[in-house]
């Protein structure tokens, strides 16, 4: 129904099962690290760091971990980004693992444009939104004191501001009887557009039927990949449009990391939060990219879990994939789960053997990554883009236009090649390159 | 309900009956912070807050949370909490989607089906609180858990598209407010007669006051206590028939986040009307007062963490007055009749 695993993602708690094995397993490593002065098959050897063992940048994994954010990447300077493209470019030519040369210079490419900073795309034909003073949106973005909710209340604020157009935003809480009324009282206020953050439609159909009946055009926010909201039962809904990124190409790329850096040889433990679209579009692209690389090579177990009881079912599935050594990587649809994962890997002393990739990019994730921890990949969006985006597709809507297909809100891969070029203290926005995409959208909107 | 005692003492001395001041300001005290609550936030937002729309799209919305307070009532007055009525609620709501609108059954097959799994869900129940003697807290908290991975089990998204005679009869406007309030309405007023008014219900609230002096007046306990936790199963059930029209679906997550608020609205009205036991008329006023301080602080701009503040403080206020009122009305029985 709702974007479960983003509205949990602030609940930090690492709860889950407290079993005696992660004791166990932690006093084990303790006695076997002081009787051993080497440790377990180096991460350079199964992350995309492969590449980084041709080259001096081999120092983003050992990059101390109790360092701050700032000192890894001057740990790792500037040179990892070229490094890596030295990397890739001297790799490219032959196979990898079980990978044909062909797939590999293939694979590379993508990973090599996946990494780089985001490009801006005009998602459609400029909008005159002077001609929209007066009207007013509202937009239901529930559990506002989540901070990836605060981001995208925030940004469509400010949207809604460069233009001077009203905006309200509720929080409904998540609990659907509060949201179907927040909506019914927009459409008796008259609202003019309604923006429906994460929110399945048909949860809230009460609403959205009389949102129709008065004509007031529903966006959609963040449900799944670009288009997949726009079905014959929500239509009927009265959503007219969406602004959301391409969560299946975000599990692609997840997945094309982890197959060029274990040369074809994934065998992975893929956990997704079952009931929402975008988990199942992630975990699509993620299984198709292996079916389509390595079918025979790679390995893959699925393990759905609910977000009502997360903590638990993820520390269980991560303390089941640290048991067996022949895991690699594992990969949590969204990053808010990865809290509930690397402490597990520390404990049974198999942060160095399985790579965590994901998707999101929110800040604990990508600081662990920074800091040498066993998160290896994160790909993020730009939230407030997506903002942004449902925004413009409103203006579209009131001013009668076509919605634009896709707001073309980017993806970029994070792994330790290129966190050292993003400063982690300032705003996320500026981690996808140095597009400035609210000037561009202020340039489409006629307001510079 | 009367305080029967207490005009029965005052016709053995002849005096004329005296208004307990405090009593009414222990039943009434919510209602009145309620319609507190109403003048507040009319005049902080009166365009937004006193308008028709607004009070009619409150009693309709909340009809569904209105009637799970009312099924976790009827569990919580015989002494027994039924955590699991979001589970069952949401099992039935899934399965209801599953059968109507994947495989096109009749919607009143659906609906018996759904009720038949709710009917189930309290004879378990029964048997393992009442018969095999288990914390109720922690079966139905296991069971409500097991439940909501059963509708994942039975369908995990969302679908959409029930019987359209179905949604038009329960979403159909009856004096301004939606068919679904009125189902509510009714149910509250059925469980006040049945609690008030009928031996059964007598006896129940014996039960959930003392198991042991209820089995030593020659109560049937068990059998009390069986009716009770079935008839919870069934009313969450229906209330998932009603919801699935109103909705024009079903959906595994709709009932993730209900459990605070049903428990707070229960919880809550145990301090109205009967103050110190849980009661359908207490709830209906607890729903309702708790969503207008959620919509008014809403419409003041105050979302997020102020509204999950206010949820949770009433909820950790109703416990404590409820139990304070609760106290005193045994003070006060002692002090009268000098019984302990």
């Amino acid at each position: 129904m709702f974007r479960t695993p983003l509205r949990t993602r602030p609940r930090a708690q690492i709860g889950g099962a407290r079993s005696v094995l992660p004791a166990l397993s932690v006093l084990a490593a303790a006695l076997l690290a002081a009787c051993s002065s080497t440790n377990a098959s180096p991460v350079a050897a199964t992350s995309s760091a492969a590449a980084n063992a041709v080259t001096a940048s081999g120092s983003a994994s050992a990059a101390p971990s109790g360092s701050s954010t700032a000192a890894a990447s001057a740990a790792v300077s500037a040179s990892a980004a070229g490094s890596s493209s030295a990397a890739v470019s001297a790799s490219a030519a032959a196979a990898r693992g079980s990978l044909t040369a062909s797939q590999t210079t293939e694979l590379a490419a993508l990973l090599k444009t996946a990494q780089g900073p985001a490009p801006w795309a005009a998602p459609g034909p400029p909008v005159d939104v002077k001609s929209l003073t007066g009207k007013k949106i509202f937009a239901l973005i529930d559990l506002q004191s989540v901070p990836f909710q605060t981001t995208l209340a925030n940004a469509i604020k400010a949207a809604a501001g460069a233009a001077s157009i009203q905006v309200t935003v509720g929080d409904g809480g998540f609990v659907a009887t509060h949201d179907i009324q927040l909506l019914q009282n927009a459409v008796h206020d008259k609202y003019d557009a309604i923006i429906l953050g994460e929110a399945v439609p048909a949860t809230v159909a009460p609403a959205l039927r009389e949102a129709k009946a008065a004509g007031i055009p529903v966006v959609s926010l963040l449900y799944g990949d670009p288009g997949a909201v726009i079905t014959s039962e929500n239509t009927a809904l009265n959503v007219v449009a969406d602004s959301t990124y391409c969560y299946t190409c975000s599990g692609a790329v997840a997945a094309d990391e982890a197959i060029y850096a274990t040369g074809g040889k994934v065998n992975a433990v893929v956990i997704t939060d079952v009931g929402t679209e975008l988990s199942t579009d992630i975990q699509k692209g993620f299984l198709g990219e292996i079916a389509k690389y390595c079918p025979t090579t790679c390995k893959t177990k699925v393990d759905e879990v609910q977000t009502s009881n997360v903590a638990q079912a993820v520390t269980s599935a991560a303390q089941v994939a640290a048991q067996d050594s022949s895991v690699n990587v594992i990969f949590p649809g969204v990053d808010f789960m990865v809290a509930y994962i690397t402490p597990v890997l520390k404990a049974a002393n198999a942060d160095k053997r399985i790579m965590v990739l994901s998707t999101n990019a929110d800040l604990a994730p990508m600081q662990t990554m920074a800091a040498g921890g066993s998160v290896k990949a994160d790909v993020g969006n730009p939230i407030g883009w997506d903002a942004w985006g449902a925004v413009d597709q409103a203006y579209r809507a009131m001013a009668k236009m076509a919605p634009a297909a896709d707001e073309k809100p980017p993806i970029r891969i994070f792994t330790p090649d290129n966190i050292a070029t993003i400063d982690l203290t300032k705003d996320a926005d500026g981690w996808y390159g140095p597009v400035d995409y609210k000037s561009e959208y202020k340039k489409l909107w006629g307001l510079s | 309900m009367t305080d029967t005692l207490h005009v029965e003492r005052n016709a053995a001395t002849d005096r004329p009956p005296r208004v307990n001041m405090n009593a009414l300001g222990q039943r009434y005290g919510l209602v009145m912070a309620w319609l507190l609550m109403i003048v507040i936030f009319g005049v902080i937002e009166p365009s937004k807050f006193l308008t028709l729309n607004n009070f009619q799209t409150l009693f309709d919305s909340q009809a569904i949370l209105l009637m799970l307070a009312l099924a976790f009532v009827i569990s919580l007055v015989s002494g027994d909490f039924d955590l699991a009525v979001t589970g069952n609620f949401s099992v039935c709501l899934v399965l209801i989607g599953r059968l109507n609108v994947v495989h096109h059954v009749g919607y009143g097959w659906a609906i018996l089906a759904a009720l038949g799994v709710g009917l189930v869900v309290g004879l378990i129940h029964s048997f393992l609180i009442v018969q095999l003697g288990l914390s109720s807290f922690i079966v139905t908290l296991g069971s409500g858990t097991a439940l909501m991975g059963v509708g994942f089990a039975v369908q995990a998204q969302a679908v959409q598209g029930v019987s359209r005679s179905y949604t038009h009869a329960i979403s159909m406007g009856v004096g301004g407010l939606q068919m679904t309030f009125v189902i509510a309405l009714v149910l509250t007023v059925l469980l006040w007669y049945v609690y008030g008014y009928t031996p059964l219900g007598r006896q129940m609230y014996f039960v959930g006051a003392s198991r042991d002096v209820a089995r030593l007046a020659g109560l049937p306990v068990a059998r009390l206590r069986s009716i009770s936790l079935v008839s919870t199963g069934l009313v969450g059930s229906l209330t998932a028939v009603v919801a699935a029209g109103y909705l024009d679906g079903s959906d595994p997550n709709v009932a993730a986040t209900f459990l605070l608020p049903v428990t707070a609205s229960a919880l809550l009205g145990a301090t109205a009307i009967w103050p110190g036991r849980a009661n359908p008329w207490g709830a209906f006023v607890a729903t309702y007062f708790l969503v207008t301080g959620y919509t008014g602080l809403e419409e003041m701009g105050l979302s997020g963490w102020v509204q999950q503040v206010f949820y949770g403080g009433a909820l950790v206020i109703a416990v404590a007055v409820a139990k304070l009122a609760s106290a005193r009305r045994g003070a006060n029985a002692t002090a009268e009749f000098g019984v302990s």
